[in-house]
C-alpha cells in the first residue's frame, strides 16, 4: 500500500483538508517492445507487444527473440504512476528489467538493466505516463533462455513488483548434421566414395547418396543456417595423378520441405573455395537439404586410390 | 496366445523400423556464430577484449576439434587473437568453452571468421578407389568496430617523465660542474 499525504488548505474561517494516498506505479500492459540491432545498426528482430514480430527481419520467424555477443538489445515498456510522472523522474524512482533464467524465480535475475525515460514522453499529454528503455549488450559467455521482467518503483519506493514480459535466448547454439541415405549405426558418415571408376566416366553417383543436411538447431529457437561446401582436388597415393575438385558436383533435390528448382542445380565443387548450396536452411528434419554427389572422371588418369577431403560450412544467420 | 503373438510381431516391426531410421551423420554444433564488438579507441589501444566459443560433439562417437582464423583475424598488426585452445577431442555429447582474446590494435572495423573444424577422429579403413573425408565447419562471424578518437594519455605521460628526468639529469650535471 502507497504512503499517504495530507494537503490542508485554510481559506477565512473554514478549513478544508483531503489525503491522497501514493499509489504504485503501473506497468501498462500492451506496451512492452523488445529491438535486437547489429553493431553495424542493422535490424534484425523487432517484437511490439501492439502489433507483434516485425516481419521481412532476418530473424522474424524465430520461435523466439535470439540474440547474439556484442548485439544490442534494446528494452521498451510505458510505466504509469497515477500520482504523477514526476514520481517516476526523480531520486530513487527507477525501473529495471530483469533477466531470469527461464522458470526460475524473478527474486534472483542474471541480470539487472536499469532503464531510462524517454524525454519526449515527459511533460507530454498524458501526465502520469513515462516511455522507459534500456540499451544492452550481450555480454561474452552469456547463454540461455531466459524470462525478461519489468519492476517499477516510483521515488517514495512503491513498487510493482516484477511483472512478466517475454523471453529472449542469449547466443543459441547453431549445428548441423551430415547423414547419408542408407546411414545407420555403427557406421556413421565420414566422406564421400566414389567406388572403382573408369577414366572418362561421367555422372558418377557417391554410394552415400542421397546425403542430407540438417540444421539441428540445438537450442530450438528457430535458428536458421546457411550450407556452403568445399572440397579439395583428389590425388593418387604415391602418384601424381589428380581429379579436380572442379569435377565434383552437387545436384541439389530438395530443401526447406519443396523440391530445388532444376535452374538451380548442380552446384560445382571448387578447391578450396566455398560455395553456397542453400541458404537459409530452417530447422526441422522435413526442411533439410538432400543432395546427390556425383563425379566426373578426366581421361588420362593413371589408375590408383585417389582422396581428398569434403568440407560442409554450417553458417548461422 | 494369438493375441500375444500379434502384438509381439507388431512390437518388433516397430523397434526393427525404429532401429532402420535411427540415422547417425557427422554433426557439429557452436555458439556463438557471431560475435560483435565495439572499441571505444578513447579508453587507448592497443584494447583486450574477451569472448568465449562453446563447441559441442552431439556424435554418438569422439571427434577432433580445429580451431582456424581467417580474414583480418590473421593480421597481428591490426588485430591479435589468441585462442586458449585451438585443437582438442570432444567426447560424444560433451560441451566444451574455449576462451578467446581479442587485442584491437588500431582504429579501424575489422572483420574476420573463426572457424570450428569438426571431423571424426577415426575415419576407419581407407576404402579402395575414390574417397572424400568429410568435415562440418561451423564459422563464428566477428565483426570490430573501433569509435571515438584515440587516447594518447600513456605516451604523453611518458613523454613527460622523460622530459623531467633529462631536465633533472642536466640540472644535476650544472650542479656538479657549475
Amino acid at each position: 500500500m502507497g504512503s499517504t499525504f495530507a494537503i490542508s488548505t485554510s481559506s477565512g474561517t473554514s478549513h478544508t483538508s483531503a489525503t491522497v494516498n501514493n499509489l504504485p506505479p503501473v506497468v501498462n500492459c500492451s506496451s512492452y517492445e523488445l529491438l535486437i540491432k547489429t553493431v553495424q545498426g542493422a535490424k534484425v528482430y523487432e517484437y511490439k507487444n501492439t502489433s507483434g514480430v516485425t516481419p521481412n527481419l532476418l530473424r522474424s520467424d524465430a520461435l523466439e527473440a535470439y540474440a547474439y555477443t556484442g548485439e544490442g538489445v534494446t528494452f521498451y515498456v510505458n510505466v504509469s504512476d497515477p500520482n504523477g510522472e514526476q514520481d517516476l523522474q526523480t531520486n530513487g524512482a527507477g525501473v529495471d528489467f530483469l533477466l531470469v533464467p527461464h522458470g526460475q524465480s524473478p527474486s534472483n535475475p542474471t541480470y539487472v538493466i536499469h532503464a531510462g525515460f524517454d524525454s519526449t514522453t515527459s511533460g507530454d499529454a498524458d501526465l502520469t505516463t513515462l516511455k522507459f528503455y534500456a540499451q544492452w549488450t550481450v555480454p561474452a559467455g552469456a547463454h540461455g533462455d531466459f524470462d525478461v521482467y519489468v519492476e517499477a518503483r516510483d521515488k517514495h519506493g512503491a513498487c510493482t513488483g516484477p511483472i512478466y514480459k517475454g523471453k529472449v535466448f542469449l547466443n543459441p547454439m547453431i549445428g548441423m548434421n551430415v547423414t547419408k541415405d542408407n546411414d545407420a549405426t555403427p557406421t556413421p558418415f565420414t566422406g564421400l566414395s566414389f567406388g572403382n571408376v573408369n577414366p572418362g566416366d561421367t555422372n558418377v553417383s557417391a554410394d552415400e547418396n542421397v546425403v542430407t543436411i540438417h540444421n539441428i538447431d540445438p537450442d530450438g529457437v528457430g535458428t536458421k543456417i546457411a550450407v556452403l561446401a568445399s572440397a579439395t582436388s583428389l590425388t593418387q597415393a604415391g602418384g601424381t595423378g589428380i581429379i579436380p575438385a572442379e569435377n565434383i558436383k552437387a545436384h541439389l533435390l530438395k530443401a526447406n520441405g519443396a523440391p530445388v528448382p532444376a535452374w538451380m542445380t548442380p552446384v560445382t565443387l571448387q578447391n578450396n573455395v566455398k560455395v553456397l548450396l542453400w541458404k537459409p536452411l530452417k530447422p526441422c528434419n522435413a526442411n533439410a537439404l538432400e543432395v546427390n554427389f556425383t563425379l566426373d572422371v578426366p581421361t588420362a588418369l593413371p589408375s590408383g586410390c585417389y582422396g581428398g577431403s569434403i568440407t560442409f560450412y554450417g553458417l548461422g544467420l | 496366445m494369438k493375441k500375444f503373438s500379434a502384438i509381439f510381431g507388431l512390437l518388433s516391426i516397430i523397434f526393427i523400423i525404429i532401429s532402420i531410421s535411427q540415422v547417425s551423420g557427422l554433426s557439429g554444433a557452436i555458439t556463438p556464430p557471431k560475435i560483435d564488438i565495439m572499441v571505444n579507441a578513447s579508453k587507448g589501444l592497443p584494447q583486450d577484449i574477451s569472448g568465449i566459443i562453446y563447441v559441442k560433439n552431439p556424435n554418438s562417437f569422439p571427434v577432433k576439434v580445429e580451431i582456424l582464423t581467417t580474414g583480418d583475424l590473421n593480421n597481428s598488426e591490426k588485430v591479435e587473437v589468441k585462442i586458449m585452445k585451438n585443437n582438442f577431442t570432444l567426447k560424444p555429447g560433451e560441451t566444451v568453452g574455449v576462451n578467446i582474446t581479442f587485442t584491437v590494435k588500431g582504429k579501424d572495423n575489422y572483420k574476420g571468421d573463426i572457424l570450428t573444424k569438426i571431423s571424426p577422429l577415426d575415419y576407419g579403413k581407407d576404402k579402395e578407389g575414390v574417397n572424400l573425408k568429410a568435415s562440418v565447419v561451423l564459422p563464428t562471424k566477428v565483426a570490430i568496430m573501433v569509435v571515438g578518437k584515440e587516447s594518447y594519455t600513456k605516451e604523453l605521460v611518458v613523454t613527460a617523465v622523460l622530459i623531467i628526468s633529462i631536465l633533472g639529469l642536466g640540472a644535476m650535471l650544472i650542479r656538479k660542474h657549475p
